[in-house]
């Protein structure tokens, strides 16, 4: 597997654990897939600021990026489900051929031609196939699998007791794709499992965080107050943790707790959490970055003992 | 060319179109037509064309032209007055070709072959310009150039008119018989309405007995009329019928032929039960060890192997269903044997096969309930208290698995509050099949709603719905009863979530409710998801052994929506009941007396007419490839062996004249009679200023 | 009435049965102005704007109000998805303007709509309108001036690139030096599609002349 990692803005600014999670357990020593740095991304671009208010800008910017790696025979693997959104969103308009032209004659002022990857050669002809968008919980789950993943769990979760939220734009990246099923999804649970954890089951399991869409950088009382319905059914399952795909989900859970004023229950992005059952020591994965304090799940995850 | 001469005044030849009725060649063997005198009548069509076109001057132009001896402008052609004129002018001008030039032939061109006819002029001497469609209608901006566009039509068609030859319909005798496909009450009643006109019928369900889907209500809106009690009294008149031959656990195989003479072959399913034998005890079914879910219960209750589908069946013959006997499974049991009285089960039985001739078809097939997705967002068949409206019909009915009562799944108790769930499976724009709205759903909403008020006094019963549709007679009346003295709340709003207590098995759903422009959560006992209807299993088989067309939709089509509602585009293949679409049971009725009527129609005068304008093969060309039989859509042509080698052969009664073989033929060996090369491209030419060697002006 | 005392200590005894101005003073206000509508609110072209600006066409919407019955924002204020959508039926154009962008983009209304509307998708178009004809909200475009200076949304703080040099991770592009090239790339685009002058940014389309850390 070759992955060209896109890490966004959020991550690396606010919670570079995540990052440092995701390249440890892709790691040589843990899943061992090949990384592709590409020093020339920049932000996916943001859906509010930039889908919002010019499509064009967005799916120019979006392309941009993917011309990027369309030579790198690479998937683009993202760990934030906004950027796996907007930039799968982009491949599927630049199928439109016409768009397509549009979209590279904006590129052609920096040098740069839209594509695709090349998918095979047949005679003198060359047949592209739109850039692969990926979000890191369907890579793992699809390229790993629940065996791949759990073969290299050094020190299982068991008996823990965790509480999975996909989000919206995972489940929903595009109005005509969704990579798991945004009615009953599987993979961040069987994820979880592989880790030894236990997803543990409440009701309205795929509400929204309400953070998306810019929601909560105007009206953070709006956010939390659609937080708040799902941490109370998170909290009445007893969960020891919150794991998420998404660290804009994170930083929401993160912080309504916080402006709520709740019993805290730690949130993990699944990287961080999947770095724990491998055994790779918490200190690298950057818990100092999060709101909530995250120390009493690591007590319970050495509690729980090595396999 | 000679052919030409030797065509005459026409032929009334039966059987094969072999000598004397040689085909023409390429256009390259093209040479002048003989003189004629063609009359040429422009019509106003009112303002339709008149507004636009402007006809007398025309009729002026068409007057000019070699070969016309008269032309004319008329108001309305196609009237009484219209027809009078065409045939004066026939008589003063000793006319031997018409054209008018109006509407589209689809129109009138049998009604103006007719008057040709009447006026001694070979009707297939008659050529229609279609000023309106093509013209008037389409250019209706610009009144000068279409003008100019009505001149070059009529010029057009004048060359065509100089090499039309004259052609005359065949006769064929009829089967005065006639098969009706399904026999759910709209089968029941056109077999019914056919035999008491002493037209034969063979009456064929795939089904163990006759009844359908009605047989499986409990009550009828909006009377509130027991389903079985009406319907029975006729599904006990079909038996008694002689001239019904019914055919149950029967499936169609093959329809070939055309109307009026139809070959059809049909499979009698084994049994393993003798019919002649059988006399419905219930011996065998009583001590069969297996149990399976009922089809006819909607899976709500179970039968034996051995079985009757229900109480009321007819013919009330027992039937064994192999995939669950274990005889058939592993060689022993065998307990129904033993035990009939009459030696009726016969495990050695094989399937049979039936071939009958018939003048015309019925296809009254029916409908299947949409099934819900399932664990989708309603929940279905996750949540154990979510049923289908159907199921819960079986639950109601008191020859149901639970003798009428209304229990819920979950904890066998009854429920207390009710919801139903408007809309499922319809009119979903997602869906490329099921945008339509199946029409019967609120109407059976409301009768359902009020059996569980009458059966329960307790019970509460919430609607959920996006539009109320109360269109039939007495529909509207019994939605406000339901309201007012049934206390049925009705809110207006689609259930966003249902979510079930794992415990109770309760259902809560939310949902916005648009008229008090609130979101609520209310908790249920039970939810009924009122299914649309779908085109039955089997469609695509049978769509296939009929050659008939589907609409967008599923269901088969109606030849034209508003006038023909009954016919196919297969002549004497007719339609009836929901597998026209959608409908409740007065509406089948009307379909199936409709169709039974058609199909008498057509048989009532003991032949059918067929066409002239179809394919002829020139044996002197043709060399036996069968491309023309791969691409003709009805069976046509057929490859026979004759002195010169393998030949193809139309058969005439089957050809539509769609002209699909002589386009494909490498050899030119085909020609459409009407539509030969030379009169197509003679008309061509003409649309080009005249080609060389054409016939100029 | 009957209470005496002074006018404030009258508004805080309990309303009295019968007394109707303590029962109104309660309600609130009895009489509205400009309760109806009388079309000045009426856009006939807005239907066609949005779809336009990517939205689907409106008028087919049933009102089923499932849409609303998912939204996770309907279900905390007052803006309900079928509202919003029956007021762009209308053509009610102004009233957007009014409303903060609140939508989160999560799709619920689109996987559960029956005639296949997007409401999050007229809600996009509308924005697209919003900032065209009246202009762009604060935080849109603080984030893209943001974007547009250091490629991406923030600017790494020396905590961050501790902690990368620390546990061995690659420096962010941005706070490498090839990165002008990217930001130009960025001026660049940003210029040739306009997005500049929308959203009223300082693109020159010859380079970004700031970059992190810099004037």
């Amino acid at each position: 597997m070759r992955y060209a990692l896109f890490v966004g803005c959020t991550i690396p600014n606010r919670f570079p654990g995540v990052e440092n999670a995701t390249r440890r357990i892709l790691g040589p020593e843990h899943l061992d897939a090949e990384l592709v740095d590409i020093n020339e991304f920049t932000c996916c671009p943001a859906l509010p600021t930039f889908y919002s208010t010019d499509r064009v800008t967005w799916l120019v910017t979006a392309a941009r990026n993917l011309v990027l790696v369309q030579d790198k025979n690479a998937d683009l693997v993202t760990m934030c489900n906004g950027c796996f959104s907007s930039l799968l969103k982009a491949t599927e308009e630049l199928e439109n051929v016409n768009k397509c032209n549009f979209v590279n004659a904006a590129l052609a002022t920096v040098g740069k031609q839209y594509r695709g990857r090349l998918a095979r050669t047949e005679g003198h002809r060359n047949i592209y196939e739109p850039v692969k968008v990926r979000h890191i919980i369907e890579a793992l789950y699809t390229d790993f699998g629940k065996e791949g993943i759990a073969a290299k769990v050094q020190h299982p979760l068991s008996g823990l007791r965790i509480a999975v939220h996909n989000g919206c734009h995972f489940l929903r990246p595009t109005t005509r794709t969704s990579v798991d099923d945004p009615a009953k999804p599987v993979m961040l649970d069987t994820l979880v499992e592989a880790a030894g954890a236990t997803s543990v089951d409440f009701p309205d399991k795929q509400a929204c965080c309400g953070a998306g869409g810019g929601i909560r950088l105007q009206v953070p009382k709006l956010a939390n107050a659609i937080t708040k319905d799902k941490y109370e059914c998170i909290n009445a399952a007893g969960a020891d943790a919150i794991v998420t795909g998404c660290p804009y989900c994170l930083f929401q859970f993160d912080h309504a707790q916080k402006d709520l004023k709740v019993h805290p229950i730690p949130v993990l992005h699944i990287s961080q959490l999947l770095a724990l059952a491998f055994g790779i020591d918490p200190e690298h994965l950057g818990f100092e970055w999060h709101f909530v304090a995250v120390r009493p799940f690591l007590k319970k995850v050495d509690a729980v003992g090595v396999a | 060319m000679s052919a030409e001469k030797a065509q005459g005044a026409g032929r009334t030849a039966q059987g094969d179109q072999g000598a004397g009725d040689k085909a023409h060649g390429t256009g390259d063997r093209q040479s002048a037509p003989a003189p004629c005198r063609i009359g040429v009548f422009v019509c106003h069509c009112g303002s339709n064309i008149g507004g636009v076109v402007d006809c007398p001057a025309v009729a002026q132009y068409a007057s000019g032209l070699k070969d016309v001896a008269v032309a004319k402008a008329n108001m309305y052609t196609c009237s009484t007055v219209g027809q009078e004129e065409i045939r004066k002018q026939i008589k003063e001008h000793g006319l031997d070709r018409i054209i008018v030039a109006s509407c589209s032939p689809r129109l009138h061109e049998p009604t103006f072959r007719r008057v040709a006819e009447d006026a001694g002029v070979n009707p297939y001497l008659v050529h229609m310009v279609n000023l309106r469609e093509q013209c008037s209608w389409v250019h209706a901006g610009d009144h000068a150039s279409a003008t100019d566009k009505a001149k070059n039509l009529v010029r057009m068609g004048v060359a065509r008119a100089r090499r039309l030859e004259p052609l005359s319909a065949r006769e064929l005798g009829v089967e005065k018989r006639v098969l009706v496909i399904g026999a759910g009450i709209a089968g029941i009643q056109a077999s019914l309405d056919l035999a008491a006109q002493g037209i034969e019928v063979v009456l064929v369900e795939r089904g163990p007995s006759i009844g359908g889907r009605m047989a499986q209500l409990d009550k009828t809106f909006p009377t509130g009329d027991c389903a079985i009690c009406v319907l029975a009294p006729k599904m006990v008149e079909v038996l008694h019928t002689s001239g019904i031959r019914l055919l149950t656990y029967t499936e169609v195989k093959e329809v070939s032929g055309f109307a009026g003479n139809f070959d059809v072959k049909l499979e009698r399913k084994a049994r393993y039960v003798d019919e002649e034998k059988c006399v419905g005890c219930g011996a065998c079914s009583e001590k069969c060890p297996v149990k399976v879910p009922n089809e006819f219960d909607e899976a709500m209750g179970q039968r034996k192997a051995i079985y009757v589908p229900f109480p009321q069946a007819a013919p009330l013959k027992y039937t064994l269903d192999p995939k669950n006997c274990i005889h058939f499974k592993t060689g022993k049991c065998g307990l129904c044997q033993k035990v009939c009285p009459v030696g009726a089960v016969d495990f050695e039985m094989k399937p049979a096969e039936v071939r009958l001739k018939v003048g015309a078809v019925i296809v009254a097939t029916g409908f299947d309930p949409y099934v819900p997705h399932i664990r989708g967002y309603y929940g279905y068949k996750e949540y154990p208290n979510v049923i289908t409206a159907l199921e819960l019909e079986r639950l109601i009915n008191a020859s149901g698995p639970t003798r009428g009562e209304v229990l819920r799944p979950s904890d066998g108790q009854h429920p207390h509050r009710v919801a139903f769930a408007q809309c499922v499976g319809s009119r979903n724009w997602k869906s490329s099949s099921n945008k339509y709205c199946s029409k019967v759903c609120c109407m059976y909403t409301m009768k359902l709603a009020q059996l569980l008020k009458e059966h329960y006094s307790d019970i509460s019963v919430s609607v959920y719905y996006i539009d109320i549709r109360a269109a039939g007679k007495g529909f509207e009346e019994y939605y406000h009863k339901v309201r007012s003295v049934g206390g049925v709340e009705y809110i207006r709003g689609r259930p966003a979530r249902v979510l079930e207590n794992p415990l109770t098995h309760d259902l809560t759903i939310r949902a916005e409710e648009t008229l008090l422009n609130k979101i609520t959560e209310r908790e249920y006992d039970m939810l009924v998801l009122s299914v649309g209807m779908e085109p039955p299993e089997g469609m695509d088989a049978l769509q296939r052994i009929l050659g008939i067309s589907r609409s967008p939709d599923g269901f088969f089509q109606e030849v034209h929506p508003k006038l023909r509602p009954v016919d196919t585009a297969r002549d004497g293949i007719f339609i009836a009941g929901c597998a026209q679409g959608p409908k409740d049971i007065p509406d089948t009725v009307a379909q199936a007396k409709a169709a039974a009527s058609s199909a008498a129609a057509m048989l009532a005068r003991g032949k059918v007419t067929v066409e002239p304008l179809t394919a002829v093969v020139d044996e002197a060309l043709c060399e036996g490839c069968g491309l023309c039989v791969t691409v003709c859509p009805y069976g046509a042509p057929r490859i026979v062996d004759t002195k010169e080698g393998k030949r193809s052969r139309v058969e005439e009664a089957l050809c539509h004249g769609c002209g699909t073989c002589a386009a494909s033929c490498p050899r030119l060996a085909i020609v459409c009679r009407g539509f030969s090369d030379e009169q197509l491209s003679s008309e061509a030419a003409e649309a080009f200023g005249g080609a060389a060697g054409g016939d100029g002006r | 009435m009957t209470q005496g005392g002074a006018p404030e200590a009258q508004k805080k005894r309990p309303a009295e049965n019968g007394s109707a101005d303590a029962r109104a003073a309660e309600a609130g206000p009895l009489i509205v102005e400009d309760s109806v509508f009388t079309g000045e609110e009426h856009d006939p072209d807005f239907v066609k704007q949005i779809i336009r600006y990517g939205g689907k066409d409106v008028q087919t919407c049933l009102q089923c109000g499932n849409c609303t019955g998912v939204c996770p924002v309907s279900l905390k204020t007052p803006y309900k998805t079928r509202n919003l959508i029956k007021l762009c039926q209308y053509g009610y154009k102004r009233i957007f303007f009014t409303i903060p962008w609140i939508c989160a983009g999560c799709h619920r209304c689109h996987e559960h709509c029956p005639a296949d509307i997007n409401p999050a998708e007229v809600f996009v178009a509308i924005r697209h309108i919003e900032v065209r004809e009246r202009g762009v909200p604060r935080f849109i475009r603080d984030n893209a001036s943001l974007i547009l200076r250091h490629g991406f949304g923030a600017i790494p703080s020396d905590d961050i690139k501790r902690y990368r040099e620390k546990e061995g991770m690659p420096p962010l592009p941005n706070t490498l030096p090839g990165y002008r090239k990217v930001l130009q790339e960025l001026d660049t685009l940003f210029k040739k599609t306009r997005f500049d002058q929308l959203i009223g940014l300082e693109a020159s389309g010859e380079g970004a002349k700031k970059q992190e850390g810099g004037k």
